[in-house]
């Protein structure tokens, strides 16, 4: 069986005025179908312009990316669901709105959008909150009900970044297990941005490591531990330690060639 | 608590109206000049007659007549107003081109508009919408502008990631997102097209509240000037908490 995510050899250089900044560089990743890829690396490394390379809302200077085999030159949202670490739920509509959004645009009939929208809801547990406005729910329950927006799509791939990186310790590990429930129940296919070790770890079934900017993927291995999973587990510690292992020679080598760069060009 | 609120707003207009019967009742005013609550009251049923010299076609044609050009004047600078402010606050060359110019003239004072227009325009209606239309552009525009550029980006950058494209980006997206900017836009328009109707009828005109209250005042009959300024002020008052509610139902979730 193919790969469903293919990255084949991708940069991506922005131009700025003092000259061309260099972000990816020859990337290349091959996601398999049901997978959790848990992508990590340094601060700066280029991680979420990669994830929105794949996810079609930046185009690669150089490669391509692959999707079920098709070459990916925008957003696809039957096939690619966003989730971002800003859950960006319109202020304007309910809770069930916001989820029916997606579908809306799409031109998905009214009764269909309603039953999506409370089916994936209540698959987050937030069905009780439909008519409730994000303003009056926490940045958790947001980050649930975006969760549930990018699902109501019924994508093959879940693309995250960093969707805990605002919330509470507690929330991410909760909100964590949450998501493995609801992988293991949907079969998606997930690439996940994070900066948590221990997060990478825990939810992973693959771990992409990045290098420092331009990054490339300088490790990729599988975790095969069952879950639940707790820090003190084996493979969760060898994992961690393999990690980091890679994470703090970039960091090191990151520190070096910043103090000779031109930081005034990182483009966002 | 609230009720508290309530009651002492109450209270204050209660003693203000008191103070307006007192005051001149007790000579401690000149009564000519301010003339007593009860007989402002006392003026409206001469007022209302058709017949009478002082307000030809009585007081609900006059404030008919008023309601007629700023409901031409505000519809028409609210829907231009909204249209220029998105295509300025959209299109970012375009924008910085205008917009400061926009600002620049903003802050003249409406009244050297008065005499051009009523030169081109005469005495009648058009002068006064097209006065108040003027001055009722500017905040339309530059509130909406200022809303459409604001609309934060990862509203956009999500509506991106889920196939959203032009139209559909600005009715769904853009739009509401802006709503706020454009309500507040609304309620100053509103109240600069008041202004600019009451004062152009004051100055130049053969109909309306404000020629009315002209009318009222130079033929000493300062005891029906009153009973109109406060026909106004209530048109004002009511007008504006119209919109106010219109805000608050569209935009409960701010």
């Amino acid at each position: 069986m193919p790969p469903v995510i293919r990255v084949v050899d991708v940069s991506k250089e922005y131009m700025a005025s003092k000259g061309a900044l260099k972000v990816v560089d020859d990337a290349n990743l091959d996601v398999e179908k049901g997978a959790f890829v848990t992508l990590i690396g340094p601060s700066g490394c280029g991680k979420s312009t990669l994830l929105n390379m794949i996810g079609g809302l930046i185009s690669p200077t150089t490669g391509t990316i692959y999707i079920d085999d098709e070459e990916v030159k925008g957003p696809k949202p039957d096939k690619i669901a966003m989730v971002f670490q800003d859950p960006s739920l319109y202020p304007w509509r309910t809770v069930q709105k916001n989820v029916e959004f997606g579908l809306e645009v799409r031109g998905v009939p009214q009764s269909e959008r309603k039953s999506r929208a409370s089916k994936y809801l209540k698959l987050v547990g937030l069905e009780a909150f439909s008519h409730y406005y994000p303003t009056q729910i926490s940045g958790g329950m947001q980050q649930r009900v975006s969760v549930a927006r990018a699902l109501a799509l019924e994508p093959e791939v879940l693309l995250m970044d960093e969707p805990f990186g605002a919330l509470d310790e507690q929330s991410r590990i909760s909100l964590g297990a949450e998501l493995t429930e609801i992988w293991r129940k949907t079969g998606k296919t997930i690439v996940f941005v994070t900066h948590s070790l221990l997060e990478a770890a825990n939810l992973a079934t693959h771990v992409a490591v990045m290098s420092a900017r331009p990054g490339s993927i300088i490790d990729f291995f599988s975790i095969e531990a069952e879950w639940p999973r707790f820090p003190e587990d084996p493979e969760i510690v060898e994992a961690r330690k393999r990690m980091w292992s890679h994470i703090n020679l970039q960091s090191i080598k990151q520190a070096e060639t910043l103090s000779t760069a031109d930081n005034d060009n990182v483009p966002r | 608590m609230e009720i508290k609120v309530r009651l002492s707003q109450v209270g204050v207009v209660a003693a203000f109206i008191l103070l307006w019967q007192l005051l001149p009742t007790y000579n401690i005013v000149n009564r000519y000049i301010l003339v007593p609550f009860t007989q402002v009251i006392a003026s409206y049923p001469e007022l209302m007659n058709p017949a009478n010299p002082v307000v030809p076609g009585g007081l609900l044609f006059q404030l008919q007549a008023t309601l007629f050009e700023v409901a031409v004047a505000f519809g028409l600078s609210a829907t231009i107003g909204v249209v220029v402010g998105f295509l300025l606050g959209h299109y970012r060359l375009v924008g910085s081109i205008y917009e400061p110019l926009l600002y620049l003239f903003y802050a003249v004072p409406g009244a050297v508009l008065y005499p051009p227009i009523f030169l081109l325009f005469g005495v009648g209606v058009q002068s006064k919408i097209a006065i108040a239309l003027i001055l009722g552009l500017f905040p339309m525009i530059i509130n909406t502008a200022t809303g459409v550029r604001n609309v934060k980006h990862s509203y956009i950058k999500l509506a991106n990631s889920l196939g959203v494209k032009g139209s559909q980006m600005m009715t769904k997206v853009v739009i509401p997102a802006a709503a706020p900017y454009i309500m507040s836009g609304l309620r100053l328009s509103l109240s600069f097209v008041l202004v600019g109707v009451i004062f152009g009828e004051l100055i130049a005109s053969t109909q309306g509240l404000g020629w009315a209250i002209e009318s009222a005042s130079n033929t000493f009959h300062i005891d029906m000037m009153y009973a109109l300024i406060l026909v106004v002020v209530l048109v004002a008052l009511l007008l504006l908490l119209i919109l106010t509610a219109v805000e608050r139902r569209l935009i409960r979730y701010a």
